[in-house]
């Protein structure tokens, strides 16, 4: 019980009583346009700069156009755009499922271990050649959530074993289960002769190079991921408030949270699979959604996705603008914005860690 | 800034030292080595061991090949360096620092700061370690010097020295020969995922510009930076080079057409596409002359041929 009211505390509210639709609906569309808006910017801004008519003119493939324009913009920058905000809304409701299951306002992919997981199971895949993939999809996406859901189902093991303060353990075993495998990483990549940058590439996440190609796997996992939590949205508010309490209200817990812990860990594991490791958004997004729109699931879900894809749509334009034509790992970006903010809310937690 | 003063007391500074001991073989010797150590030798170093492939090219091209008792497992060149005991590989935390010490050796040639706690620690032992460093022809012409005067092959040093300076002329006589509209712009890549190409102060990014070239991502200040695949599009490369044995995928117009974006570049479009020896193009050592002539032809065939070569 001690463990609930700390999520909900943290949570804003109980969760369970839905705001106004209209709030929802005013702050949704705000946030679509947001994200709008900021996949055109992205769309603008880069190793060359359109301005919004060079922008036009070349959406459009108008022939009076610069030709090298359209090309960077329909197959480098459009499907980078699309895969940074499809990736960034996976891990955004990853995130929002990790924190109610784990009841746990700090829980992410990146700090529970999924990421780390995902990505050694990538690395296995790749260093053992596996070819066969599933349904015409590649053998990335499934190795990536198998890794990562041999990560969860190990911090879940230890977050409910250890005891203690379930957050303190939580971020205790998620960190050193991340760095056991980040290493195993490290070292797979090293020991095929993979060179350090491409290992360092890895490990900080990156966009470079990605194309349609990438988009066209991605999509379906995240929309299959997304549609899952969206019909254990109601479970989910009763699960925040404790077990107990869910079970009181007649819900097979059990069947639940499998459910969920799946559907988030493939969004994750996607999301390692097609862009590396990339912390901290799914933290900062469900954080910043729970503000605005209080705990309900219904809205939680949807506005953390929003948030998330614009999030990373910005860092990605941070990681490919700040130093170019040179390229910076986006995973650098997103811990330079989700570092101090993970650490502001450990402080403000932080009375109760000790 | 700092790293171009470094450049220049590099340049300047070493045959300034090379010019302070007069008589080829006079024992001790004492140079001020890349890392700014004072190296003193007291005899003719007859156990030398090298810590780089460069620098054993380097021991072999003197003459001073049969004095090298231990290489590293990258020193491939020439052939006889191959059966040399090993150190370990090239990279600071494979070397086998016991197994350096237990070849005891009375001359030990090392690589640049990425090795200089392996070259600190041997010295401390006693051993006399010159590190070299080479940012630019310059810079292996003066540690050529820097190597023959300690392993007393200093004639050797300076007749090595003549002719790949003037096999380097004859190449930069000839580019400068090349209208600035007829200069190519030229991408060399490094390493395919995360693409990585050369900025203007890597080795690379010199041999294309003493060749005549333009290269395209002269204006990156990092040595091999990853760049954006549309900054590749944008700045259309009319020749792609890039070595023969990277470890990332092979440089093919079927390769480099298939992604997005690249089959619109001038080089992919025209299949100006060169693999180069890697070794050459790599190593700081005197067969990168071979590398900067190959870079050359492989830019301007006609102006290469035509000069009788």
């Amino acid at each position: 019980m001690n463990r609930s009211r700390e999520f909900s505390a943290a949570a804003g509210t109980s969760g369970t009583e839905p705001a106004s639709g209209r709030r929802l609906g005013g702050w949704s569309v705000l946030l679509g346009v947001t994200l709008l808006l900021s996949m055109a910017a992205s769309l603008c801004l880069g190793a060359v700069t359109l301005s919004f008519e060079e922008l036009w003119t070349a959406l459009r493939r108008d022939p009076a156009g610069e030709a090298v324009q359209q090309v960077i913009l329909w197959d480098l920058r459009l499907p980078r755009t699309l895969l940074a905000a499809a990736v960034g809304a996976g891990l955004a409701i990853a995130g929002t499922a990790f924190q109610a299951i784990f009841r746990n306002a700090l829980a992410d992919p990146y700090v529970i271990g999924a990421s780390s997981g995902a990505a050694l199971g990538t690395t296995l895949a790749l260093t053992l050649g596996w070819s066969t993939g599933f349904a015409g999809l590649g053998p990335l996406p499934p190795a990536a959530f198998l890794g990562a859901l041999a990560a969860v189902s190990v911090a879940l093991l230890l977050a409910e074993t250890g005891g203690g303060s379930s957050v303190t353990s939580l971020l205790l075993a998620g960190t050193a289960l991340g760095a056991m495998l980040s290493a195993a990483v490290s070292f797979l990549l090293l020991w095929r002769d993979q060179p350090w940058f491409q290992v360092f590439n890895w490990l900080l996440g990156s966009f470079s190079g990605r194309g349609w190609s990438h988009v066209a796997v991605a999509w379906p996992y995240f929309a299959v991921s997304f549609v899952v939590l969206w019909f254990t949205a109601r479970p989910l508010d009763a699960l925040t408030s404790g077990e107990e309490t869910a079970r009181s209200l007649g819900l097979r817990v059990r069947a639940v949270r499998l459910l969920v812990i799946g559907a988030a860990t493939l969004a994750a594991g996607v999301a390692v699979a097609m862009s590396g490791i990339i912390g901290f958004v799914g933290l900062i997004a469900p954080h910043i959604a729970r503000l605005l729109f209080g705990a309900g699931h219904r809205r939680l879900l949807p506005a953390s996705a929003l948030l998330g894809a614009i999030l990373l749509v910005w860092a990605d334009i941070g990681a490919r603008s700040v130093l170019a034509p040179v390229e910076v790992p986006v995973g650098i970006v997103t811990a330079g914005i989700g570092g101090p903010f993970f650490l502001f809310l450990l402080k403000r937690r932080g009375g109760r860690l000790a | 800034m700092l790293r171009r003063l470094a450049v220049l007391a590099i340049v300047w500074g070493l045959p300034a030292s090379t010019a302070t001991v007069r008589a080829a073989e006079s024992w001790p010797q004492v140079v001020t080595d890349g890392l700014g150590r004072s190296v003193r030798i007291e005899r003719k170093p007859l156990r030398v061991v090298s810590m780089t492939p460069a620098n054993t090219e380097i021991l072999f091209a003197l003459g001073a090949g049969d004095r090298v008792v231990g290489v590293t497992s990258w020193c491939t060149y020439p052939e006889e360096a191959k059966s040399r005991p090993k150190i370990g590989g090239f990279a600071a935390t494979t070397i086998h620092l016991e197994a350096v010490v237990a070849l005891r050796p009375d001359l030990v040639i090392a690589g640049d700061e990425a090795q200089s706690l392996v070259a600190g620690t041997l010295a401390q032992l006693g051993i006399p370690v010159l590190s070299v460093k080479v940012r630019d022809f310059a810079g292996l012409y003066a540690v050529i010097g820097q190597v023959g005067q300690l392993v007393g092959e200093r004639e050797a040093a300076e007749t090595l020295v003549g002719s790949l300076r003037r096999r380097v002329e004859v190449v930069v006589a000839r580019s400068r020969l090349i209208p600035p509209e007829k200069r190519l712009r030229v991408y060399w890549e490094v390493f395919d995922a995360p693409v990585m190409s050369a900025g203007r102060t890597s080795m690379v990014g010199q041999l294309i510009e003493l060749a005549g070239g333009i290269n395209v991502f002269a204006d990156v200040r990092e040595e091999y930076p990853q760049v954006n695949t549309e900054a590749v599009v944008a700045r259309n490369p009319e020749v792609i080079l890039g070595a023969d044995m990277t470890q990332g995928g092979a440089l093919t117009v079927e390769i480099l057409r298939a992604r997005p974006g690249w089959s619109t570049i001038a080089a992919v479009r025209e299949g100006r596409i060169h693999t180069l020896p890697a070794d050459p193009t790599s190593r700081p050592g005197p067969r990168l002359v071979d590398g900067l002539e190959k870079v050359a032809a492989a830019l301007y065939p006609q102006t290469a041929e035509g000069a009788g070569r």
